[in-house]
């Protein structure tokens, strides 16, 4: 098991540039998804607050 | 001239902000959903299941950020040179929203797809970078004009102005797209030829290509999500702009 998992890591001595260009990837996916969802949040409840203060 | 009539209609009630947010309410969690799901599956089959290639070994399992990221640097600049001219000549608002909502996107995923090439590139090229190869160039300059419109478009205080500008932009930068993709055959490159967009049997096999083709799913849903989601909070920030002024006249 501890065998399999430093093969994983390792990658054929790769595991350096597969495992940055995957860690990288997935944080920017998930900053985006963040990022957006963020900011459509802001937005619904800026309407919400100038909708109200509108009535 | 009935027909021509009831089609611009139809055309134009399709696209109407209101419409595009109903659909987006709908659409964006289940397009959230399936990104999720695929994209783990294609990753996790990607770097665990597949096998490793018999010259690059491991390495090569960057395929599967890489071009999905690639494919979609592409896919979603030509989805915003044909919102731009919907903008343009239909003077439909949406198009000049969706344009705004993805540049960024657009910008992370061609960002992305250079650093994954250049990580990949080092222990097979021996180089993260080379000034001779035209695939490289070309996806660098896809770069700068996603830069570009991004900066264009904060630095335009006149909104229709800077949409119509931005267009424009767009418009002509379409013509990088098939550069990028046929750069590989036009020009001698480094980077290795189309392996699955081509004509013909794609030289990859299936138990490699099946991850591949998962990932790029899972990155088109949530390029799909990002859209849906991105576009619709620039029109709910549109409208938020306009109740503002409206208030800021009225007192």
């Amino acid at each position: 098991m501890t065998m399999d998992l430093s093969n994983i890591l390792a990658m054929s001595g790769y595991g350096i540039y597969v495992w940055t260009a995957f860690f990288v990837t997935i944080s920017v996916m998930i900053s985006f998804y963040c990022g957006c969802r963020v900011r459509l949040k802001k937005a619904l409840m800026t309407y919400q607050r100038l909708t109200t203060k509108e009535k | 001239m009935g027909i021509k009539k009831s089609i611009s209609r139809s055309w134009h009630k399709l696209s109407s902000l209101g419409v595009f947010e109903k659909t987006s309410i709908i659409l964006a969690p289940w397009c959230w959903g399936m990104a999720f799901v695929l994209l783990c599956t294609g990753i996790y089959w990607g770097l665990f299941i597949a096998p490793a290639d018999y010259q690059q070994k491991d390495v090569f399992r960057i395929i599967y950020t890489h071009v999905p990221a690639a494919i979609m640097s592409m896919g979603i600049y030509v989805s915003m040179a044909l919102s731009a001219i919907v903008g343009f000549v239909w003077k439909i608002k949406l198009g000049f929203y969706y344009c705004r909502a993805m540049a960024i996107l657009g910008a992370g995923f061609t960002a992305l797809a250079l650093f994954t090439g250049a990580v990949w590139g080092k222990p097979m090229w021996g180089t993260y970078w080379s000034w001779e190869d035209a695939r490289l160039l070309s996806e660098l300059l896809l770069l700068f004009i996603y830069l570009g419109y991004i900066g264009l478009m904060n630095a335009i205080e006149q909104e229709h102005l800077a949409d119509k500008i931005g267009a424009i932009l767009l418009m002509v930068g379409i013509v990088n797209i098939p550069i990028i993709h046929y750069s590989v055959v036009w020009w001698t490159s480094l980077h290795q030829g189309a392996t699955i967009l081509k004509f013909g049997k794609p030289s990859i096999t299936m138990d490699m290509l099946i991850p591949l083709l998962i990932c790029i799913a899972g990155f088109f849903f949530f390029t799909v999500a990002y859209a849906l989601t991105a576009t619709r909070a620039k029109i709910i920030e549109a409208k938020n702009q306009r109740i503002l002024l409206k208030q800021l006249n009225s007192q």
